[in-house]
């Protein structure tokens, strides 16, 4: 008995002394930043990303260009439009893709912390929350591209919506190979894979694509799973596949149609094709599948004066060039734009309004980032779709992924507006 | 017992009050209770919100499991029906979130008594997997009726004759309200005759329908009441919440809240609990907000969420091994010791 | 539908079954021997299988691979008897449910460290070829070819040696055993060790017949499902079991897809249920008869 009592004693008085020296090494840090001779501004912003959830075989890239980017800024030096220095304090938190999770964050992030902006990641929790910061008035930068969001005030995110981007990259088919039969492969539980469906079926219809059906593919799904699904895809007769799920699932998918033997091209959405696809699909999978993305693949970099940046925090970071995927680029440019909100509000601003006069400089100026994005990014006040074009690359018979080309949603059809009014 | 102190009947020995130090930490909780929206800050009173959220739902487990020996996985499951029942209530029917959650109560204890059916032939084991195997086809059936991973509460909907919930401070009150409320009800119970048959079919179940023990009734009794509790926890999690997910009622889940009931004091319905939650939730959050920077700042946070897991695990299976009564009896020790110092024999 | 479709999907269900039963063995023979279901076990599968990855892509061989994967699940399986199950001999079963629970909790933390939930496949190569109707892949080939041999000797190992029959004394009375004079501690060691080397191979084959990511922790979970409708105290019933929830579970989904999408990874559990309210003790489990 007394030595349990000695026991939680013990562990008690770890817990205490983890606590104190944490403590300790806060308060040292605070007064090296107050001994700088230079006036300096320090704002606090949420970083919230999936690390270990469902959605973290793409989540760890996109953490970790999010953070080579705060820590390049905040080196390289931010200064506002009347050259004040801006450190950004960022607090970055793993959520697994809980939306319920998300919300205790963002609780953290706004109580504790008092952020003005927060640069988040999956659809569920920044629609969950999109009225909330609103009310808060804290600018909400997501790697959700959902089309819900485009009509929130404090939301945005430099690249069109996932509706937008589906249409367009139909549009893409449509032109390369004509008309056909389509399946739509996706998770039915997940906000994400959800989110553009409403508007493929309505733009299909303008396209002359007919639609052969739904097939739930899980998000993470089992070799068996997508097996099945795609002997049904065989089945139906699919011309081409969509994929809406991420880059497993997506790969699994693409890997059984091969080995059933569909003869299907697969156009798959931003989030399940990348740089890793050619290695995940097999062999046997080359030259039937594409992938859309809103920003030029780190591979088609050269010539593209806006991937020095990028190439230079990375070297910062310590990460090898072959490491900076499309999802670093992705989180880096989320942090990018933020960087050039801030940039461009003057000191007092930033201090008495904060996430409001982000937002007010967000809708009124264009952001260039030197070719990364498909177009310049510009936001219209109550509807945030900065451009409608796409980038589309293919998987090459030999492996190597080859870019198609720019592509925009095809006209006659507002594709973020029919998934707001459908969804 | 104090020296001094004697009892003479079998009501006194049953009583709330029953030594002055008992008194005396009764009024300390109320004060601090009453006090805390005067000395938090908004982040450190919405995690008092939640510790006294969850604390209803491991009371609620600890009745079932810890009084009547009913192993539950799916009291998670359980809390989001009750979640569910409010956010639809609002979000529909146009049901004012708080009269809703009554009905929240009411809905998750017919589901438990549902899943109670199977105690009535299964055991130990079986009635484990049983529930385990509930708690996950309801988490599918939630992510059917909730496809877009989350159902929001409607603010409007938490305005209750002129006071506003989604103002923190008035939401602990009421939180706070509803669980000492419960916890009263709880600690009534397990005094009860129903709480003394239950603790009788949880040591032996056989010699319990011997001495006329209603056996399946008091099960299903015990599967009932943990529901309501659960129910009327998840309810209080959807007012609390912009908005209510399935993610957040997983098997996971259900095995913590299992864990801060064999932590806290299995039995022990209400300081049990308590200490459980405080120990494995609240406890954990204070822990992890300092963790979380010093990882980072060591370039370790992708370990983060690990160490939650980590730890954790090892608190629950050590508690288990080390304290089969939980963190309460060492805290009686802990009392006994220095109330005795330092003649401590 | 076309009998193309019909037999690749009961043979995708026997393969899977094959190996649901071989997980389910894991559970089974912990039962015997301690009376008490080891529920950390999806997160041993998941750990072994993270661990054979990394040791398949840094060494490059697939037996090193499996070594790894086997020594990982015996290691975890044997510390797990000595420092949570032995302690907690006679104690009621919430307390080892609630330990092995804390141990599968835990255990997370350290598959997160080891894994990073991250979703892969073991290198090798694949194959297809077409067999009459069947479509075949190398990786199908393998996980059955391995998983049958591990049956066999399991069985073989059970029934005709002097171990194995030790072992079923301890699994019918601990007490009586000890009187007679057998090492029943050594024994349930040696259960909770052969329980974790099958459960290494069973990891290491699921990883090559699927892929290893954190759905095999719900695919051990399923098996444990199967290992209960089988019976958890009969070793026979187990294959029959896991094969049976192994086809429900391809043509289940196959047919209840269109009104439910996605049940196929909860079948499993409708079916248990079903089995535990028609029968408590499992098809192939013998019902215990108390006393006070």
């Amino acid at each position: 008995m007394a030595r349990s009592n000695a026991l939680y004693i013990g562990l008690a008085a770890i817990v205490v002394i983890i606590v104190a020296a944490a403590a300790l090494f806060f308060m040292g840090r605070g007064s090296e930043e107050t001994a700088g001779e230079e006036e300096v501004i320090t704002i606090n912003v949420g970083l919230l990303v999936d690390e270990t959830g469902p959605t973290s075989d793409v989540g760890i890239g996109y953490a970790r260009g999010a953070e080579a980017a705060f820590k390049y800024f905040n080196e390289k030096g931010i200064y506002t439009k009347d050259g004040v220095r801006v450190e950004i304090n960022y607090i970055k938190r793993d959520y697994a893709y809980n939306p319920t999770q998300a919300e205790e964050f963002y609780r953290e992030f706004r109580d504790r912390y008092n952020v003005i902006a927060v640069i988040g990641w999956g659809t569920a929790d920044t629609e969950k929350l999109s009225d909330q910061v609103a009310r808060d008035k804290i600018v909400y930068i997501s790697a959700s591209y959902s089309a819900k969001l485009v009509v929130k005030p404090y939301n945005f995110f430099p690249a069109p919506d996932y509706s937008t981007q589906a249409c367009a990259g139909l549009a893409w088919l449509r032109e390369e190979y004509g008309g056909g039969k389509i399946a739509l492969a996706y998770d039915s539980k997940v906000a994400y894979s959800r989110s553009p469906i409403p508007a493929i079926k309505e733009a299909s219809k303008i396209l002359g694509l007919e639609v052969v059906g739904d097939f739930d593919l899980p998000l993470r799904a089992s070799e068996a799973d997508a097996e099945r699904v795609a002997r049904e895809i065989k089945a139906a007769g699919a011309d081409f596949v969509w994929c809406g799920n991420t880059i497993s699932s997506c790969s699994l998918l693409a890997r059984a149609l091969a080995k059933v033997g569909a003869d299907v091209v697969m156009l798959v959405n931003v989030w399940g094709f990348d740089e890793r696809s050619p290695d995940l699909v097999g062999e046997e999978a080359y030259g039937m599948v594409a992938g859309i993305s809103p920003f030029i693949y780190p591979v088609f970099a050269s010539g593209i004066e806006g991937f020095n940046v990028i190439y230079e925090a990375a070297e910062l970071a310590g990460i090898p060039r072959e490491e900076v995927t499309l999802r670093f680029v992705q989180g880096f440019v989320n942090v990018w734009l933020l960087v050039k909100a801030i940039e461009s509000v003057t000191s007092e601003d930033l201090l008495s309004r904060g996430g409001e006069a982000l937002k007010e400089i967000l809708e009124s100026q264009t952001f260039d980032f030197g070719g990364i994005t498909a177009a310049p990014v510009k936001f219209q006040p109550g509807f945030h779709v900065p451009y409608k074009d796409v980038y589309i690359v293919m998987l090459a018979e030999d492996g190597s992924l080859v870019l198609e080309g720019k592509y925009s949603a095809p006209k006659g059809i507002d594709c973020a507006r029919v998934t707001i009014e459908r969804g | 017992m104090p020296a001094g102190v004697f009892k003479e009947t079998y009501e006194a020995d049953m009583a709330f009050i029953r030594y002055p130090i008992h008194k005396a930490a009764l009024i300390a909780a109320i004060i601090a209770l009453l006090a805390a929206p005067a000395v938090l800050d908004r982040y450190y009173l919405s995690l008092a919100t939640t510790a006294l959220i969850f604390w209803v739902a491991v009371m609620g487990l600890n009745i079932t499991v810890g009084l009547a020996g009913q192993i539950s996985l799916a009291h998670a499951a359980l809390m989001g029906v009750g979640a569910y029942t409010v956010a639809h209530a609002a979000l529909k029917l146009g049901l004012n979130a708080v009269l809703a959650v009554p009905l929240a109560g009411i809905t998750a204890m017919a589901i438990s008594v549902l899943l109670s059916l199977p105690s009535f032939k299964l055991k130990e084991y079986y009635l484990a997997m049983a529930s385990l195997a509930a708690q996950l086809l309801l988490e599918y059936a939630f992510s059917r009726i909730d496809p877009d991973q989350y159902t929001p509460v409607p603010p409007e909907a938490k305005v209750l004759a002129g006071v506003d919930l989604n103002n923190p401070v008035n939401l602990y009150y009421f939180t706070a309200l509803v669980a000492v409320l419960m916890a009263v009800i709880a600690a009534n119970i397990a005094r009860s005759t129903y709480g003394r048959a239950m603790k009788a079919v949880r040591d032996n179940d056989v010699a319990a329908s011997i001495v006329g023990v209603d056996v399946p009734l008091t099960k299903a009794l015990a599967f009932a009441i943990g529901g309501f509790y659960a129910g009327v926890a998840g309810g209080l999690y959807a007012i609390y919440s912009v908005g209510i997910g399935w993610e957040a009622f997983t098997l996971i889940v259900s095995i913590e809240l299992l864990g801060m009931v064999l932590v806290g004091g299995p039995g022990r319905v209400v300081w049990g609990s308590l200490l459980g939650v405080l120990t494995l939730r609240t406890g954990w959050t204070l822990l992890e907000s300092q963790l979380t920077p010093l990882l980072s700042a060591l370039g370790m946070t992708a370990y983060a969420s690990a160490f939650k897991y980590i730890v954790l695990g090892a608190v629950i299976t050590a508690t288990i091994i080390l304290e089969p009564e939980g963190l309460i009896a060492v805290l009686r020790r802990v009392k006994e010791y220095f109330r005795l110092w330092p003649y401590s024999y | 539908m076309s009998l193309e479709e019909w037999s690749n999907l009961v043979f995708q269900g026997i393969l899977l079954g094959v190996l649901y039963s071989l997980v389910a063995m894991g559970y089974n023979i912990v039962y015997r021997v301690n009376k008490s279901i080891n529920f950390a076990v999806p997160q041993v599968v998941l750990l072994a299988a993270y661990v054979s990855l990394i040791v398949a892509v840094a060494v490059g061989s697939f037996i090193a691979a499996i070594i790894a994967a086997v020594l990982v699940s015996i290691a975890v399986s044997m510390a797990l008897e000595r420092t949570v199950a032995r302690p907690l001999l006679g104690r009621p079963p919430v307390a080892l449910i609630g330990a092995t629970l804390g141990v599968f909790y835990a255990l997370k933390g350290v598959v997160l460290i080891v894994g990073g939930s991250r979703v892969a496949t073991i290198p090798i190569d694949i194959d297809y070829y077409e067999v009459g109707p069947l479509d075949i892949a190398t990786n199908d080939v393998i996980s059955l070819a391995g998983a049958l041999p591990v049956f066999a000797s399991v069985v073989i190992l059970h029934r005709k040696t002097r171990f194995g029959a030790a072992m079923r004394a301890v699994a019918e009375d601990a007490e009586g055993a000890a009187a007679y004079g057998l090492p029943v501690k050594r024994l349930m060691l040696a259960g909770w060790a052969l329980a974790g080397l099958v459960g290494g191979l069973g990891s290491i084959l699921l990883a090559i017949k699927t892929q290893v990511s954190p759905e095999l922790e719900y695919f051990a979970i399923r098996a444990l499902a199967a290992s209960l409708i089988a019976g958890l105290d009969s070793l026979g019933g187990v294959i029959v079991g896991g094969i049976a929830l192994g086809l429900a579970e391809q043509i289940g989904s196959k047919i209840l897809d269109p009104y439910l999408p996605g049940i196929g990874r909860d079948i499993a559990f409708l079916v248990l249920l079903i089995v535990l309210f028609v029968r408590p003790y499992g098809l192939f489990g013998s019902e215990r008869i108390e006393r006070v």
